[in-house]
């Protein structure tokens, strides 16, 4: 039997005295891809945060890899191989390009917290970023700082800088959102492109994104799971069409196309 | 990749006439200025201490007059009731800077922000009290005067003894100034400049931003002890006016003023505020207004810090360029069109 990439039993959390999220529990298969969807507030950044350790669960475990993280810290999480990225991509603004990537790819690397060691001096390093950089075609903005980056590239930054680390379980939280409708067909390209031994949990609004990518659907409603199954099952839900599914699809794909 | 080599060339060039010229000020400087530029060592030390923590990590101390307040009266008992030589003193002053830091970071470094400068102001008030109150031992407002002032043995007799202290403070701030280089080029200190950015994203990327805000405030701690010893021995004294918070303050608007996050930029901003407080002042009681006026300049003009200056005049004169090219409408079109390539947006910004 293979180890679950991610277990959530029975988790709960309690903000202020409201219940974001109300027993859930879940597996996902190392290599699947995953997509939570609902509608706005039904709990799925909350979701994706108590997995990544930023929220404490307030009940309830979450295994990762057959490992119990619910008690550790988010940075002790990467550890274990899970990196989430953020609605807004996380990017260091005043940062160049390249400074993006290399802080990702020198945590840990050097002893005393990073003090026994020059970031210029250590050129392997450097030379992983500039692979990086070549891969994701981020060669050309290696030294503008982020800031300067429209949104498309900040997440294009964001992502490698994750990727350089190697996750074997990503969070992506609504990594299509912001970007212009012609740049969906190639982002979902470019997911579908990602290793099969990296687990992906998608939390995104893009009905065309998630119905294109994953491979299984959670419904999150009202902080509870509403429904869980293949993208056929999910579509041919008649709870979830009449929660959800009929309203976002129409609005969603009329916009779209 | 040629045009950044040229200006590390430029740079080291720089460093280099900057060191000579430093070596060289006793033999072209009176007494007067070069005590003057002593003290300007003392401070620039100071002003990149709280760099650190301002600058790089983003957290705004108005305490850090603790540790250069700790520092000074470690070196102003030690002389005073035990007699210590001067390098012995010192290290212990460091050791006593980092054990406050030690102390007061869990208490401090729980908060962000205004509220950070706000506990880290307590911080400070409470050291003040104590050496304010506790007479019979810190000689209370009186302070502990007629601290000696070490020599470098092997000068004593060849140069003056301005000129001897100044190469002492010359050494140890040099070799401080260049561990805090070591440190902020290091991979730690990239974290702190993530951790600036947004010490959430930092996190997610798996560095333990409590633990690296913890160590930065302790580094800063001591290297601000450091200089509050060089200091105590520079003046002969120490009293509670080195561990007021006006003092946190002055150190505040040096690194502002010169540029926090950068390297030089403390230094620059110690120069000025006390070459203004000792040139200006022989000429005008109201010296501090003109630091006020010079401050509120260089917020308007230049909100990055002096150091800065050669980059936005770069900056101001390629958008004046572009002015007279471009004619305003068609500035105006291209700015609107839906045009997403890099190029045109990093141009725009």
């Amino acid at each position: 039997m293979t180890v679950p990439a991610l277990q959530l039993e029975h988790v709960s959390k309690v903000i202020g005295g409201l219940t974001i999220l109300e027993d859930i529990s879940l597996t996902v298969q190392p290599g699947e891809r995953r997509a939570v969807i609902g509608p706005n507030g039904a709990g799925k950044t909350t979701l994706l945060n108590v997995i990544a350790g930023f929220l404490p669960a307030t009940q309830g475990r979450v295994v990762v890899f057959g490992r119990d993280v619910t008690k550790l810290p988010a940075h002790r999480r990467v550890d274990v191989g899970l990196l989430k990225t953020n609605q807004q991509p996380a990017v260091f603004h005043e940062l160049t390009t390249r400074q993006n990537v290399l802080i990702a790819l020198l945590r840990g690397r050097h002893p005393l917290l990073g003090l026994g060691g020059l970031v210029e001096r250590d050129r392997e390093t450097q030379r992983r970023a500039e692979q990086v950089l070549e891969e994701w075609g981020l060669l050309d903005v290696a030294d503008v700082e982020v800031r300067h980056l429209p949104h498309g590239y900040q997440r294009r930054v964001e992502l490698a800088a994750r990727f350089a680390l190697r996750p074997k379980l990503l969070l992506l939280d609504e990594p299509a959102a912001g970007l212009a409708v012609d740049e969906i067909p190639a982002f979902i390209e470019r997911l579908k492109q990602l290793p099969r031994d990296m687990t992906i949990v998608l939390v995104e609004h893009s009905m065309r994104v998630v119905f294109s990518f994953a491979d299984r659907i959670t419904v999150l409603h009202h902080g509870a799971i509403l429904a869980d199954g293949t993208p056929e099952e999910i579509q041919n839900n008649e709870e979830v069409q009449a929660a959800y599914l009929a309203g976002a699809m129409r609005g969603r794909d009329a916009g779209a196309a | 990749m040629n045009a950044l080599a040229i200006r590390r060339q430029w740079r080291l060039a720089i460093v280099a006439v900057l060191a000579v010229l430093l070596v060289l000020a006793p033999a072209l400087l009176p007494t007067y200025p070069l005590s003057v530029l002593t003290e300007i060592l003392i401070f620039t030390l100071f002003a990149m201490s709280l760099n650190i923590l301002l600058g790089y990590a983003g957290l705004p101390s108005l305490g850090h007059s603790a540790f250069f307040g700790t520092g000074g009266y470690a070196v102003g008992l030690l002389a005073k009731y035990y007699g210590t030589p001067a390098a012995l003193a010192l290290v212990i002053a460091v050791v006593a800077g980092i054990l406050v830091a030690i102390v007061t970071g869990p208490f401090v470094l729980r908060t962000h922000g205004a509220y950070f400068l706000i506990l880290t102001l307590s911080l400070t008030q409470v050291l003040f009290g104590i050496v304010w109150l506790w007479r019979k031992v810190t000689g209370g407002d009186d302070g502990l005067p007629g601290i000696p002032s070490p020599r470098i043995p092997f000068l004593v007799g060849r140069i003056s003894d301005t000129a001897n202290f100044y190469y002492l403070t010359l050494i140890v701030v040099g070799i401080a100034v260049a561990a805090i280089a070591w440190i902020v080029r290091s991979p730690f200190g990239l974290a702190l400049v993530g951790i600036r950015e947004n010490e959430r994203y930092l996190e997610g990327l798996g560095y333990p931003t409590w633990t690296l805000k913890y160590v930065a405030y302790i580094l800063a701690g001591g290297f601000a002890a450091l200089a509050g010893g060089l200091f105590a021995y520079f003046k002969g004294f120490v009293g509670p006016g080195q561990i007021s918070w006006l003092l946190a303050g002055e150190g505040m608007v040096m690194v502002i003023l010169g540029g926090a996050g950068t390297f030089w930029g403390p230094a620059i901003g110690a120069l000025l505020v006390l070459l203004l407080r000792y040139e200006v002042s022989a000429f005008t009681q109201r010296w501090v207004m003109i630091l006020g006026i010079v401050f509120i300049l260089n917020v308007l003009l230049l909100p990055q810090g002096i150091v800065r200056l050669p980059q936005r005049i770069r900056e101001i004169r390629a958008r004046l360029r572009r002015e007279t090219t471009l004619a305003p409408p068609l500035a105006e079109a291209t700015a609107a069109a839906p045009d997403r390539s890099v190029e045109r947006v990093i141009e725009r910004s």
